[in-house]
Parts: structure tokens; sequence; C-alpha cells
């Protein structure tokens, strides 16, 4: 009988604990959405509601002046821009932005990482320095730039003109301006970069180095099969952040060619921003918005398939 | 239970961050303005000024609320606040556009006419373009506050120390000339300039500064007001009559034949540069310079060692006896969709009162803005102390009373406008093309670009 008393009060107390806890659960749950709602409402507003218009308006011919007459037309838009000659030619552009920025920026990363990494004096000072345009508004590196780059009365071209070279046009030549925005946004992007080098720099263990000092390795040597092995993973990381950063040129271009001369400096999102806000086709715009992100997507996928394969090899 | 309130409370709170509140005055006592002057410029205030005497002689009627919104850059901050409002719905009374925009809104159904509702001969008070500016097809929508002009200015030192045989091609500053005689002086001066000895050339860079790097820098609109004229003085345009034709006009071969002309500024030696240094009149890098109305104001008071003469905007042919100079400003116009009469009717008196005569005297008081009212266009004073002021006011006087001519009407003004800086006249500097086979390919590429755009106009 005690045996059977016990095992009730046990089942009951259990119950009890159930109950009480499932009450508990649900209270949880209730102020976790609470908490939530505000963050989900931002979210839903400014990031999902504004994909799927996107979506939405590709397939309209929507003009911002006419918003409550929009017709449904289809593929339309995304014909047209298989033959929009400038849309093709901001393409080629950002291609072209993102093949030489990468490579050009990550170097100029790891030189500085390298030589900031020595124990020297002054470190501190150099540190600063090469950081320091990373945290400059883009507006305003665009445009002390292009003063500098004034092909008649420009800093840069009066630098050259000491040293016997002719002075060059850079942003005002469609030959010139792609490369000169190119060295411009390595320069101005390569310190933030640099910092995160040196941190994986520092955690390198030095007796890896001595080892291969015993070995007679080079510096040479000590580079590539110590340092930038060590660094992959970081590196990795870097070349996926910097080639999607790369893919949202706007500001250099808008500031400092308007996208020209004769559409040489014009990037997609350049190109998207003049259709939506400028010309009020926001159908066309969203269209090529609605590409462009199936583009990134695919691009950032294929990124993070090579990283993970080497990951494994 | 707190916990329930909390979440209530964090709810409201988000809803009220999100909301966005509404002006919408229609069916309320009260008529909005919207303009696109900064509140602390003296635009926004002559604005406000203007507003408040309105609402001190007038008690009993609706009251009447203005909101300065600022422009930022070329047309962006309040043209995004005005587009959020038109998608919403939520459009105030009374708001101003930049006069060649009117087009499009109309052809949107965004603007009210004004016709019937104006008090007998209002309309006829403004200036001819400024009513053409505000025309479409043969609708009255916008009443422009301000005018606007562009004239040619010479720095006075460096034409004095000129021989006399080139000083002999300056025109005085009551008459016309042609590009031809333009580009002639101009050559002059350039091949003077570049061998002279003369401090006053000290800091020489180019005859001519033509602001190009504006265009640059993304302000179309600048490229067609100061050069469309080229081809108006050809009796040439960008766009036929009907606002939506393109090839054919643009591509003309009048239209060639003027962009040919302007071309010879970029001809080996150049006079012009599409990358002129900042500003290059103003600081003495160049002898002449294409200069907008607000260049007075700006070289009078903080520029005041340059001495600089102004003279007429040139014509392409010397034959061409129409309209051809630049004009045009922003304008007010009013929501299309208000129905109720009654109210329309105190919406335009409103407008009156802020384009009346003496409104458009009182807005070249404070701020310089051209009298768009042929009775007030004598508020421009000319005989003031400053001979360089009375000078160039004369010739904006002159062009804005007999030859200013208003930008075309067209549903795609803004794109046909940026098409037209930046593929032809920014595409000419920068390339240097100065044979009129290039030009043509030119235009025949702006053309065919602009007719695609403009394909969903025609259906």
């Amino acid at each position: 009988m005690k045996k059977l008393i016990k095992r009730i009060v046990k089942v009951r107390n259990t119950t009890e604990h159930l109950r009480q806890s499932e009450h508990y659960k649900t209270r949880d749950i209730v102020s976790a959405y609470g908490f939530l709602t505000p963050a989900l409402i931002l979210a839903i507003l400014f990031i999902v509601l504004p994909i799927i218009l996107a979506f939405t308006y590709g397939f309209t011919d929507y003009y911002l002046l006419k918003p409550n007459d929009k017709e449904f037309i289809g593929l339309d838009n995304f014909k047209r821009m298989m033959t929009d000659e400038v849309l093709i030619q901001s393409f080629k552009n950002t291609i072209k932005f993102v093949v030489f920025v990468v490579p050009l920026q990550l170097s100029m990363a790891l030189g500085l990482a390298l030589i900031v990494n020595k124990k020297i004096r002054g470190v501190g000072f150099f540190r600063t320095a090469y950081f320091s345009p990373a945290v400059l508004s883009l507006v305003v590196i665009s445009i002390l730039w292009t003063v500098m780059l004034n092909p008649t009365s420009g800093l840069i071209n009066e630098l050259l003109a000491n040293v016997g070279i002719s002075k060059q046009p850079f942003l005002s030549s469609a030959s010139q301006a792609m490369y000169t925005i190119i060295a411009i946004s390595a320069w101005s992007g390569c310190g933030y970069q640099m910092m995160i080098f040196l941190a994986g720099l520092k955690n390198i263990d030095g007796s890896l180095y001595e080892a291969a000092d015993i070995d007679g390795a080079n510096a040479f040597q000590k580079f590539l099969f110590i340092t930038i092995p060590s660094l992959k993973p970081i590196l990795m990381f870097l070349v996926i952040t910097t080639t999607i950063q790369a893919f949202k040129l706007i500001v250099q271009p808008m500031v400092m060619t308007g996208g020209g001369p004769d559409y040489s400096t014009i990037t997609i999102l350049q190109y998207i921003y003049e259709y939506g806000f400028r010309h009020r086709n926001v159908g066309y715009a969203s269209a090529i918005t609605l590409v462009f992100t199936i583009f990134l997507v695919v691009i950032s996928i294929f990124i993070k398939k090579l990283f993970r394969e080497e990951k494994a090899a | 239970m707190k916990k329930f309130i909390l979440f209530v409370s964090i709810l409201s709170l988000v809803f009220s961050l999100v909301a966005c509140s509404s002006d919408k005055a229609s069916g309320s006592d009260k008529i909005v303005v919207w303009t696109q002057a900064a509140a602390d410029h003296p635009e926004g205030k002559m604005f406000a000024d203007r507003v408040k005497s309105y609402n001190e002689a007038h008690p009993d009627g609706p009251k009447v609320e203005i909101q300065n919104i600022t422009r930022a850059g070329a047309g962006s901050g309040y043209i995004d606040k005005l587009n959020a409002a038109i998608t919403a719905n939520d459009m105030p009374d009374i708001f101003t556009l930049d006069g060649p925009d009117i087009g499009a809104y109309v052809d949107s159904g965004l603007l009210g006419e004004l016709d019937g509702y104006m008090s007998e001969g209002f309309k006829d008070g403004f200036t001819q373009a400024i009513i053409d500016q505000g025309t479409v097809d043969g609708k009255f929508y916008g009443m422009g506050y301000s005018d606007s002009g562009v004239a040619i200015m010479y720095n006075e030192d460096m034409i004095n120390a000129l021989p006399e045989d080139i000083k002999a091609l300056v025109p005085s500053l009551d008459q016309d000339w042609t590009w031809d005689q333009f580009i002639d002086l101009s050559r002059k001066v350039d091949e003077f300039a570049k061998t002279s000895d003369d401090p006053v050339f000290a800091n020489y860079e180019v005859a001519v500064s033509l602001l190009l790097t504006d265009i640059t820098a993304g302000a179309y609109e600048l490229g067609t007001y100061y050069f469309t004229p080229l081809l108006w003085g050809n009796d040439a345009n960008i766009v036929a009559e009907d606002g939506v034709t393109v090839d054919g006009v643009l591509n003309s071969k009048k239209s060639v034949e003027a962009l040919t002309k302007y071309a010879q500024l970029f001809a080996e030696p150049a006079l012009a540069s599409a990358t002129e240094s900042e500003k290059t009149f103003h600081t003495g890098k160049s002898a002449l310079s294409v200069s907008g109305f607000w260049y007075v104001n700006e070289l009078i008071n903080n520029y005041p060692d340059l001495k600089f003469k102004t003279v007429r905007y040139p014509k392409m042919s010397e034959d061409f006896d129409g309209l051809y100079t630049p004009s045009g400003s922003w304008a007010f116009v009013r929501n299309g969709q208000e129905e109720d009469e009654e109210r329309i009717k105190q919406i335009v008196e409103v407008m009156e009162w802020l384009n009346n005569d003496e409104a458009s005297k009182e807005y070249f008081a404070k701020n310089g803005s051209i009298p768009t009212r042929i009775n007030s266009v004598d508020a421009i004073d000319t005989n003031t102390d400053n001979p360089y002021h009375n000078d160039a006011w004369s010739v904006l006087k002159y062009q804005v009373e007999n030859t200013n001519k208003s930008r075309p009407v067209s549903p795609g003004y803004p794109y046909l406008s940026e098409t037209f800086a930046k593929d032809v006249i920014l595409k000419i500097a920068q390339n240097k093309a100065t044979d009129e086979a290039t030009i043509k390919k030119y235009v025949d590429e702006a053309s065919k670009k602009i007719e695609l755009e403009f394909a969903k106009y025609k259906k």
C-alpha cells in the first residue's frame, strides 16, 4: 500500500511538474516572440517585402509617377536586358573591376600586414596611417582623388611632370578611368584587410619559422610554405567578402566619373539606381536587380564551395 | 501580465516608428505647400515669408502651411519625398517642380490644370518663356516663380591685355553675336595667352570655361540647359513638337551642323576642357565663360577682385530671328487629384499669391530670382554702384524680355535631357570629336536610345 501511495505521489508530482514546465514553456515562447517581433517586423518591412516587391515589379512596367497603373508585361524587361548595350557595358565594367581589384587589394593588404608585423620603430604610426583610409567616407575619398587627379591642375600630374612624365588624363580617359578607380578603391579598402591579415600573422606559431630556419629555408620559401598556408582560412574569408563588396561598386564611379567617359566606368548598381530613381522606371530596374541578385548568390555559392573543397583537400 | 504589457508596448513603439505621418490636406481647412528650397536658405525663407503674409492677409481663409524640403544634388531629397508621396497617394496641395519636368507629371495625371481657376489676365502677366514652360498640350499647369539666364562673361583684365585687333572682336553688351565669332575670339585669346608674359595670364589654363565637370558629376540638366540653345539658334531642336519624336530631329542635318560648331572648342589646341579646374573662370584660369545667372552674385560676393564683363549668349546662325537663349526654372504646380472645385479655387488663389507681381519682386530682392512677371522685370536694378552687376543684369534682363526660350516639353524629358547631355554634349568634349561624321554617329546613337525609351509614350 505504501508503495502504491508513493507511486501515486510520484506520478502526481511528475504531472504537476510537467504541467508547470509546459506552462512555463508557453510563457517563454510568448515572451520570446514578443521580443523578436520588433526586429521581425523591421526585417519583413525593409528586407523581405522589398525583395518580394522587386521580384514582382520585375515583371511589370511600373513607372514611379504612375504607381497605380502597373501592368504585367511578362518577360519584356528581361528581353530588353539582352539588347541593352549600356547594361551589358555596365556588367562588363563590374566584372573588370572585381577581377582586378580583388587580387590587387588583397596583395596590398597582405604586403602592408607583413610590413607592419615587423618589430621596427614607429610601426604603430604606419599601422594607423595605412588603416586610416578605411575609416574615411568613400565620398570624401572620391572627391579628394578627383581633385588630385585633375588632368590640368591636379597634384598627381604635377608630380609626374616633375619626374618627366607627361600629364595623364586619368578619369577623363575611357581607357584609364576604370583602372584609376580600381587603384583608388584598392588603396582605400586595403587598410581594413591589412588589420585582419595582421591578426592572422600574429597567430602563426613562431616555432614553424624556427624549424624552417634550421632546415635552411629562405624568406620567400618561408612566406610560401608557412605564411600563406597558415593564412588560408583568413584569405578565403577575405576573398569572399571583398568579391561581394566589389560587385556592389557604386560610390566611386558615381562621384568621380558619373559612369563615363563613354560609359567606361558605369557599374550595374549605378545603372539600377539611375533607371529606378532618375528615369523612374522601377519595373526595368527591378528586373535588373533580380537577375543581379541571382548572379551574386551563384557567385557566393561558387566561392563557398571552392573554399569547402580547399578545406577538404 | 507584465511581459504582455511589455510586448504590447514594444509593438506600439515599432508601429509608431514605422508608420508614416500624413500631411494629406484634402478636405481639411489647411493648404499644404512643399518646396525644394532649404528652410535656412534665402529661397526657403522668402517662401516662408510669402506664406506668412498670405495667412496674415487672409485670416478667415484656409491656413497655408509650408514645408521646405531640401533638395540634395540633382533633384534628390525633395524628389524622393515627392515620389514617396505619389506612391502613397499623399501629395501636398501645391508643390514645386523643375519646369522641364512638368510634362512628365502631367502625362502621369498628377497635376491639375490652372486655366479656368486663375483670375482674369493672371496668366498673361508671365513672360512668354514661363508660360511655354508651364504649358502642356495647350493647357497651363505650372506657374514659374523664377526665370533664369545664361550669358558669356569675360575677364576684363585679360581682354584689356590683348592687342587692339583682338579686343575689337569682343561685342558690346547690347550687340548680338554668333557662335563663329565666339570661337574666333576664343582662339585668338588662346593663342595670345599662351605666348604672353603678362602676369594677368599667369594662371591661364583654357580660353573658355563651360562647366562640363558638373555634367560629369551628375548635373545632366545643366548640359541641356546650357547647350540646347546651340540647336535652337540654328533652327533645330532635341525633340519634335509632339515631345516624343527624336529621330530626325536630334540627328537632323541642322543639329549636327550646330553641334559641329560647338565641337570646334575641343579641336587641338583645345579652347575648352571637359575636366577644367574648380572655379576656372572665378580664379582667373580662363578668359571667357559660359555663365549662368547665379555667377553674378557669386562673383561679386566671393571674388571681389575679379573684374568681369558680360555679353549676350551667342546665336548659332546670324539669320535666326526666333527665341534661342536658355531660360526656365522651378515652378509651382497643384495636385491634380483634388476634385473639390471650391478647394481648387482656394489652392489656385494661394498659387497666385505665391507668383504675383509683388511676389516676383520680393523673390528678386531676397534671393536674386529673376522675375517671371512682365510687370516685375524692372525690379532688376541696373543702376547700382557696381558696373559689373549692372552690365550682367542688363544683358540677362534683355534676354528675359526678348530672347529667352523654354526648354522642350516632353513626358520623357529627364531621360531626353540626360542622354543629350551625357551622350552628345559631354561625349564630344571628352573624346574631342570635332568632325561631322563622328558627331552624326553620336546623335544617331543617342536618338536610337531615346526612341527606344520613348516607345512607351507612343503606344
